[in-house]
């Protein structure tokens, strides 16, 4: 009787043993977990750090505005270019057959002088087949062909602009754009934009440059 | 205990056997008496210690969570790797940040060989030089520097060279991802992270205790558009140096602040002093014209002088060994719109004269000219004003000479007599939306009225039509005072400065802008003067940073506008719809 509760005992404060062994390795793997994470945090953050240096570095107003005057046409606005109100901007002359195309009331005098993109869409036409030269022209203007959102999944590319009409599109002649749905005020992009990328001249790409190297290089400025 | 089963319990069986109270005790029941009480003290004693023991084992096991302290704490998410806060500008954007780096240091003793290390060491940093490395690992020291804030490239480098008594240390450096564009304003750090100038040394303590970013009240695109423009007139015109501010005249906020020559904060050192110099907080100057924006205003609010009032400004005043005289002599009595027109020197004096000396200090001390102002940068200089303050002082004052305060002085007392007559302390820290804005009216809103018809005035038809910028209603003072080299003035050294305010009917920014020397050109006829020098600056200023700040243009001729910043030039204010409304706009 002694001799099993003994053997009983000495039976738990094995299996108790074991139980600790086992949980202190556990805790001990645990914690070296931890702290393989806590380094990793902390070696992200500290990217993070240097990743919003980089931006800010990218974002310098100076350099912004060389690279702008190098590759955009865009100047500074004039106080003129401003109005007061919408209702000083005359209303867009709408074509009969679409009494429900909606006001452009964010428009400036400027691009109303400039030319409109003159729609003729019927207002629900199905959308027609993907030509060849929507799809060269769609990814590299894809301001002025906006996919309808409700109508995305049938009619991803939904205009049809021919490169020779749209080349001469910048002096009298509308180009043609077919859209199945409402013009939205992307649309209202300058005729610039309608020659297809093939035609369009090309800004020459900036320069390669390792922002982040120079960032660094600065570091290293102050011995 | 009484047990005596195992025979060998003597207390139980003597005690058994022992006789009743009646029998005298021998010594051997004296003896076990006084055995068995030790007994049952040590019994007692050891029973309280085990039970302390058992009773901090639960404690310990149980009821505190059972288990050790914890060794390895989870990092926080939030807390920023570095120890110094970050400085953002009024949008957030980033303007100094501390990023982490490594420094090289050396165990001398540890270095095996001294020479092949240091050869080493130079053929992957090539910008150490050989002798001093070797010097260094041959030294007797147990710790040397070798070189401070590696890229990540160079330690990796030094690192696979695998030299033993090499070591790195996590630094943190200091990094101005807008580099020039605030150098002053921001200041910089020293190798140790601490500041040295600028807000690095004015908000030290803050920087390195609160580790949420200090958000300024500056604008990076303002200070870009403030410096660019600055800049290209210091180069038009020659000049040694200036100073810009963009001013938020309701708030006090300084939006953009510019003091050229700049630097590179990253590497300070070697500089002149020229060059590390703010002109825009530091230096004080005799400020010439743009004081008679406060010698007007103090003469209207003495309620001793009109707008209306004539003053004689055709012959010069002589006083002492001076003589007052007028840059455009109008020979001929002039209204207190005209003198601030014209800028008549010898009208401005009468008017001082009128209003009375002690009135006139007492404005300028109102005025915070008598005692640096509020702004939180350490480089916040002293004005220079005479003591006693005599006749003689009082008369150039009222044109601006003879006492000298910074421009930082000027645009805060000017943002005072054009919003409607309240003194904001200026600072460089966003003032909370929320918060109640801190103000002490300094002037009667009448006064206010009158001056910002007179700033207005000045760019109509006065001394700054450069600075014009349709739409933005601009106004303003010019500025010119000659420069005082000893003790003597120079001829063509002089301040150029102008003061402008838009949009006059309702004034919202402060634009100022001072060229320090600038050199005539042909294109401004030879005259280097406020209004051909920087009022042109300001006017184009105003005109890229006014959609910016989300001024609304306005017609500059409509009724409502000409009704609130007209003034006639007799120095009524004309009576709405009566001259000006007749005149249609003009249409575009």
């Amino acid at each position: 009787m002694k001799g099993k509760s003994a053997l009983v005992w000495l039976g738990l404060a094995g299996a108790a043993g074991a139980v600790l062994f086992q949980t202190s390795y556990t805790v001990q793997n645990r914690e070296e977990q931890l702290a393989t994470l806590n380094r990793k945090i902390i070696a992200e953050q500290e990217a993070i750090q240097i990743l919003k240096a980089e931006w800010s570095y990218m974002n310098d107003p100076s350099r912004l505005e060389t690279l702008a005057r190098t590759h955009l046409s865009l100047r500074p606005t004039d106080a003129r270019q401003f109005v007061a109100s919408a209702e000083i901007i005359p209303m867009r002359p709408a074509p009969a057959p679409l009494p429900e195309i909606p006001p452009m009331a964010g428009l400036s005098p400027l691009q109303t002088q400039s030319g409109i993109v003159r729609v003729s869409a019927p207002a629900a036409a199905p959308a027609p087949v993907a030509t060849p030269a929507v799809m060269k022209s769609a990814p590299a203007a894809p301001a002025k062909v906006p996919a309808p959102p409700a109508q995305q999944a049938p009619a991803a590319p939904t205009a049809i602009i021919e490169p020779a009409a749209a080349k001469v599109a910048p002096k009298a002649q509308p180009a043609v754009v077919k859209q199945p749905q409402q013009p939205s005020p992307q649309t209202m992009t300058p005729p610039k934009n309608l020659i297809p990328a093939s035609a369009r001249q090309q800004p020459p790409a900036p320069p390669k440059s390792d922002s982040l190297g120079v960032m660094i290089a600065r570091l290293g400025g102050n011995r | 205990m009484s047990d005596s089963r195992l025979g060998y319990d003597p207390i139980g069986a003597v005690y058994a056997s022992a006789p009743t109270v009646s029998k005298p005790r021998s010594s051997l029941s004296v003896a076990l008496e006084q055995t068995r009480n030790r007994l049952m003290v040590t019994a007692a004693v050891v029973t309280l210690a085990f039970s302390a023991i058992g009773a901090k084992l639960v404690d310990a096991t149980l009821l505190r969570g059972g288990a050790e302290p914890r060794q390895i704490q989870a990092a926080e998410a939030h807390a920023p790797p570095v120890g110094r806060a970050d400085i953002v500008d009024r949008n957030g954007n980033l303007l100094a940040t501390s990023l982490a780096t490594a420094s090289l240091h050396a165990d001398p003793k540890v270095v095996i060989d001294a020479k092949e290390a240091a050869r080493k060491l130079v053929s992957v940093l090539p910008e150490l030089d050989y002798k001093e490395v070797y010097d260094k690992l041959a030294s007797e020291k147990r710790f040397v520097w070798i070189k401070r804030n590696l890229t990540p490239r160079q330690q990796a480098q030094v690192h696979r060279l695998g030299l033993p008594g090499l070591y790195f240390e996590r630094e943190e450096r200091r990094f101005y991802p807008a580099t020039q564009l605030a150098s002053h304003v921001i200041g910089y750090t020293g190798i140790d992270n601490n500041g040295l100038a600028g807000l690095e040394r004015g908000f030290d303590s803050r920087l390195r205790n609160d580790p949420t970013p200090l958000q300024l009240s500056l604008d990076l695109r303002l200070q870009h558009i403030l410096k660019k423009e600055v800049s290209a007139a210091v180069e038009e015109f020659r000049a040694v140096g200036a100073a810009g501010m963009v001013f938020d005249v309701k708030t006090g906020e300084v939006l953009a602040m510019v003091s050229l020559p700049d630097f590179d904060p990253h590497d300070p050192t070697g500089l002149d002093q020229d060059t590390l110099f703010n002109r825009a907080t530091l230096g004080v100057f005799e400020m010439g014209s743009t004081f008679k924006i406060f010698n007007t205003a103090m003469s209207l609010e003495s309620g001793k002088v009109r707008p209306t009032d004539l003053f004689d400004a055709s012959k010069s005043i002589s006083i002492g060994r001076f003589t007052i005289s007028d840059y455009h002599n109008m020979h001929r009595a002039l209204t207190v719109a005209e003198i601030f027109q014209h800028s008549s020197n010898i009208g401005s004096v009468r008017m001082a004269l009128t209003a009375g000396i002690p009135t006139q200090r007492a404005f300028m001390q109102k005025m915070g000219f008598m005692r640096p102002s509020s702004l939180e940068l350490p480089e916040n200089g002293w004005p220079l004003v005479p003591n006693p303050w005599r006749e003689i002082n009082a008369m150039t004052i009222s044109f601006g000479h003879g006492i000298s305060v910074s421009p930082m002085h000027t645009v805060a007392a000017a943002a005072s007599v054009i919003n409607g007559g309240i003194m904001h302390p200026p600072t460089l820290v966003k003032r909370d939306p929320n918060a109640e804005i801190p103000g002490e009216r300094v002037l009667s809103a009448q006064t206010s009225d009158v001056m910002r018809r007179l700033f207005r005035l000045v760019v109509t038809e006065g001394t700054a039509k450069g600075a014009a910028a349709p739409g933005y209603v601009v106004g303003g003072k010019t500025g010119t005072a000659d420069k005082q080299k000893g003790r003597h003035y120079v001829k063509n050294a002089r301040m150029s400065s102008f003061l402008g305010a838009f949009p006059m009917h309702d004034p919202k920014y402060i634009v100022y802008v001072l060229i320090d020397e600038p050199k005539a050109t042909a294109k401004t006829y030879g005259f280097a003067t406020g209004g051909w020098v920087a009022a042109p600056t300001a006017g184009r200023i105003v005109k890229q940073i006014g959609p910016l700040l989300g001024v609304q243009p306005v017609d500059e001729n409509s009724p409502d506008v000409r009704a609130a910043v007209d003034i006639n030039i007799n120095g009524t204010i004309p009576a709405r719809g009566s001259t000006v409304a007749s005149v249609p706009p003009p249409t575009r």
